[in-house]
């Protein structure tokens, strides 16, 4: 008995000095909005949480300049459902419908930087989705990609590619 | 340590709009891969230089997938398919693990498929592939000793001999699925080569005018190993009290027969949507 109550004064005087072991987390976005998460949240985020470990915890409040306040309430709605084991089709399929082209884009890019692997292979799969049966020059719009190849190394790839055909053209039937 | 992160974040600020060119090159391959092999070849591959570098990588065609073309394009465009097809297959350098064509597949293709992708293919859907003979096949799949996963869905002529040359040369099988593959199995032949053949099978789903409930019955003596047995599809009569009493026995999912598969199942064979093995569609 006495042992479990020094054990429990020892986590407490541990956690005076060290507020992370329970305490949220503050993520700030790049506009300088605040969120506030559980530990179990910025844990998905390989980023936050390896920034956390490498200051023994002392800072729990995380700059994520380069994520804005817009983006950020869907990342961790996304981490909140995985935590709870409800990432389902259903889930997914609701989570994407709310989101256009640009916000998938930048969602991407921000699982991306804070390393969320679910929700980055989930977001790569929606992107596929997005750019599947199109142009060239319509993914390089997509994704703002300049051609960058000399009118030779084009001459060669088309040559290259020559036995395939432009473009994928699909019987109207089998259209979406 | 704060510092030098800050610093980080504050570069990346500093860029106007996002370089979708600087991210590591597996993260754009992941994108990359999702894509059809035809999308690969014909757009992404040709989006810019560091696209195109990404794409010669042979990890990039471990995944071969053919599909969602309908038949009519299928079959106009059927020389270019099995070009494109081998033509990933050669990209790949022998490590190609996932296999799903449509309609195009012939002899001689299946033949390239088993003699270039064996070592590591693992799974294979072919599915309504009229040109594909009882006996191609059989020659082929006896090279596959490393699939998993068959899906030979509407391959009417296939035989009960395939199915045993299945079970026989593919020891590693888990998952098969075969839909609409004999017109009728009144001797219970097929289900008698799975239950034969197939012992360590773990999911089948078999559905068109046949396993007859006798044949159900035979299959799951033979594969005491079987989680899941969907009949969806399955256009016979059985008696479904007693085969869900059968399969708790086994404690298995069982999905039996639903009552309207004549009437919704009656286009089969075209436009019929691809299952995909690798998880990222179904």
């Amino acid at each position: 008995m006495a042992e479990e109550v020094s054990s429990q004064m020892n986590s407490l005087s541990i956690s005076e000095t060290n507020p992370s072991s329970s305490a949220t987390i503050s993520l700030v976005s790049g506009d300088d909005i605040v969120f506030k998460v559980e530990p179990t949240i910025a844990k998905e985020m390989e980023t936050v949480q390896s920034f956390i470990d490498e200051t023994d915890g002392k800072i729990t409040t995380i700059p994520l300049p380069n994520i804005s306040s817009h983006d950020l309430p869907y990342v961790i709605e996304y981490c909140e459902k995985s935590i709870a084991g409800k990432i389902t089709k259903e889930f997914e399929a609701e989570f994407v419908k709310k989101l256009n082209n640009e916000e998938v884009k930048e969602l991407f890019l921000a699982a991306n930087y804070l390393n969320i692997k679910k929700l980055l292979d989930f977001l790569s799969q929606v992107i596929a989705d997005r750019i599947a049966n199109k142009s060239v020059e319509y993914v390089r719009r997509y994704f703002g990609i300049e051609n960058d190849f000399t009118p030779e190394e084009e001459a060669k790839l088309r040559e290259e590619l020559a036995w395939t055909f432009t473009g994928v053209d699909p019987d109207d039937e089998d259209e979406n | 340590m704060i510092s030098s992160i800050l610093v980080i974040n504050e570069n990346m600020k500093i860029t106007t709009g996002p370089n979708w060119l600087d991210l590591p090159r597996d993260v754009t391959a992941n994108i990359l891969q999702r894509l059809g092999t035809i999308e690969i070849l014909t757009s992404a591959s040709q989006v810019c230089s560091l696209w195109w570098n990404i794409c010669k990588d042979p990890c990039m065609w471990r995944t071969i997938n053919i599909t969602k073309y309908g038949y009519k394009h299928s079959m106009r465009n059927k020389d270019k398919f099995v070009k494109i097809c081998r033509n990933a297959i050669e990209r790949s350098c022998g490590q190609v693990e996932d296999i799903d064509i449509e309609h195009f597949a012939t002899d001689d293709l299946l033949a390239y498929i088993a003699d270039n992708c064996a070592g590591h293919l693992r799974h294979m859907r072919i599915a309504m592939c009229a040109e594909l003979s009882d006996k191609g096949f059989c020659e082929s799949v006896k090279k596959m000793s490393q699939l998993e996963t068959l899906d030979i869905s509407y391959q009417t002529q296939l035989s009960k001999d395939s199915l045993e040359i299945i079970g026989r040369y593919c020891p590693l099988l888990k998952t098969l699925k075969c839909r609409w593959i004999v017109a009728n199995d009144r001797e219970n032949d097929v289900s008698f080569a799975i239950a034969k053949t197939m012992p360590g099978l773990h999911h089948l789903k078999i559905c068109g005018n046949m396993p007859s409930e006798d044949g159900v019955l035979v299959i799951l003596d033979g594969c005491p190993f079987l989680k899941y047995l969907d009949l969806k599809e399955c256009c016979c009569y059985y008696n479904i009290e007693r085969l869900e009493k059968r399969c708790r026995e086994n404690v298995m999912d069982f999905r039996p027969p639903s009552l309207h598969c004549y009437s919704s199942r009656y286009d089969y064979g075209w436009g019929i949507e691809s299952e995909n093995w690798s998880g990222y569609e179904d």
